[in-house]
């Protein structure tokens, strides 16, 4: 069920992606939907769970971007795995804790593949700073919204489920 | 499993990642991989359905929205249309008087290129390699990727790249601004040829020769010498000319294409020359009965 949930939250970011980047072509690719995809799995799995989710939204990026396989596939694992080991030490319920691990593990990631780059590639193109940031922020922004939301619509839900009043019949008559 | 197995199986994970990676930049003129391939397989046909969704949502909201100056619109294309058909007809006479001038002259005109249009499918503009992912509209012509394996792209403002793998009906296409890309061009108002590469963002013009004319502003257009691109096809603009270290021009050239903008390309069947020829191992008819390759002529002119 984790997995088909995963699967699903894996197109709807691409999804996402697509809308924005179609949308506005220059700067539609700043907010990193599958990162935030990544840190919500992530934070309630293990550490190999959370490394092997990582790794397949890594390499769904290589995949349909035509990059080097592997290359974003190492940063989601190691992003991955990282996250789950902090949030086996630090509770993530706090809105303002998961926001911040959303724009960390963007800039981590970054971090990692312009590493990669630097070690394989004999002229690496320069890593942009000011882009990271801004897709960190931006991010960190709309994973927050999101978190929020989905927190709203669970309270709700429960509120809902706890005042619903059973219609159990016996024989006809309600209880 | 305790967390130093998973730790373990993290690093596994890890190094055959790696190893993986290595592998790929030892090997990296090998573009049309059977991962590639297994890669567009799996991931274009999601890609398309979003794709598809997308384009339908912006349809109808386009539709709610836009719809009064649709009207305008239709009725000023209706007028175009009649303006356009008298042109055509214009033109057609013109064409017959061509072919008989033709005719006369014994002049045999090249072979039509053949076009296909294609959907950019999925794009990634801050990705490493500077790559689309296209489908062909007519989903079922699968015979073109046979005729046409390395298929020029194009729109109507220029070059975009080429075809680098094919999956019928969808196709990788590695664009002009690709590091690993190299088209030859040559200045529009000079003719001096030279060595476009791709650099990220921006294209660069390489093998220009000090003495060489060129300034700022000047078309590049493809040179048709490469096998892959025809010639003529609008590449970029110079930006910027400078004195390189050596005996070469550093000029920059911006795309003509706007690659953030890429909704429908079109692509362009290339009949490339025999893989011998452009190897110089075709063999060659010197006269009736005779043939020599051209290895041959080189080793006998050794001699």
């Amino acid at each position: 069920m984790k997995l088909l949930r995963f699967a699903l939250a894996v197109v709807l970011a691409y999804g996402a992606h697509m809308l924005l980047v179609r949308l506005f072509p220059s700067t539609g690719s700043v907010i990193n939907f599958p990162t935030i995809v990544l840190v919500l799995f992530a934070r309630k799995s293990s550490v190999l769970g959370a490394a092997l989710f990582g790794g397949s939204l890594g390499w769904a990026n290589d995949a349909l971007a035509g990059s080097l396989y592997g290359l974003h596939g190492i940063a989601g694992t190691l992003a991955g795995a990282v996250c789950a080991r902090a949030a086996q030490q630090v509770s993530f319920r706090q809105p303002a804790l998961l926001t911040t691990m959303f724009a960390v593990a963007v800039v981590f990631q970054e971090v990692v593949v312009a590493s990669l780059m630097r070690l394989l590639f004999p002229d690496p193109p320069a890593p942009d700073p000011m882009w990271a940031l801004l897709s960190a922020v931006s991010t960190a922004l709309v994973g927050g919204v999101f978190v929020l939301g989905l927190r709203r619509v669970e309270t709700r839900w429960r509120r809902y489920r706890r005042v619903r009043r059973p219609k159990i019949r016996f024989q006809g008559r309600r209880a | 499993m305790g967390n130093r197995g998973e730790l373990i199986l993290v690093a596994a994970l890890l190094l055959g990642q790696l190893i993986f990676l290595a592998a790929q930049i030892q090997d990296p003129d090998n573009q049309d991989t059977l991962l590639d391939r297994a890669a567009i397989g799996l991931t274009t046909p999601v890609a398309s359905g979003i794709d598809g969704a997308v384009r339908a949502g912006e349809g109808v909201l386009l539709g709610l929205r836009d719809r009064a100056s649709l009207k305008r619109e239709n009725e000023a294309l209706h007028a175009q249309i009649e303006l356009l058909q008298k042109r055509t007809a214009e033109h057609q006479d013109a064409l017959v008087e061509l072919s008989r001038l033709q005719e006369s002259l014994g002049y045999q005109p090249p072979l039509e290129q053949e076009v296909r249009v294609a959907r950019v499918v999925f794009a990634n503009h801050r990705a490493l390699l500077r790559r689309l992912v296209v489908r062909l509209l007519d989903e079922g012509d699968t015979e073109f990727a046979k005729r046409s394996p390395g298929s020029a792209v194009v729109t109507e403002d220029g070059l975009v790249g080429r075809v680098i793998t094919w999956l019928p009906p969808n196709a990788r296409v590695q664009l002009v601004t690709d590091r690993s890309s190299s088209v030859g061009v040559m200045v529009a108002r000079t003719r001096r040829q030279g060595l476009l590469r791709g650099a990220g963002d921006a294209l660069l013009l390489d093998y220009l020769p000090m003495q060489a004319d060129v300034r700022e502003g000047d078309r590049i257009v493809t040179a048709g010498i490469d096998g892959v691109y025809p010639r003529g096809v609008t590449v970029g603009t110079v930006i910027s000319v400078r004195a390189g270290p050596e005996l070469f021009h550093e000029v920059v050239v911006a795309p003509a294409v706007d690659f953030g903008r890429l909704d429908q390309v079109f692509l362009l069947g290339n009949e490339a020359p025999p893989q011998e020829l452009m190897d110089g191992e075709l063999e060659i008819t010197q006269g009736p009965g005779s043939t020599a390759s051209t290895t041959d002529r080189e080793g006998g002119a050794g001699q």
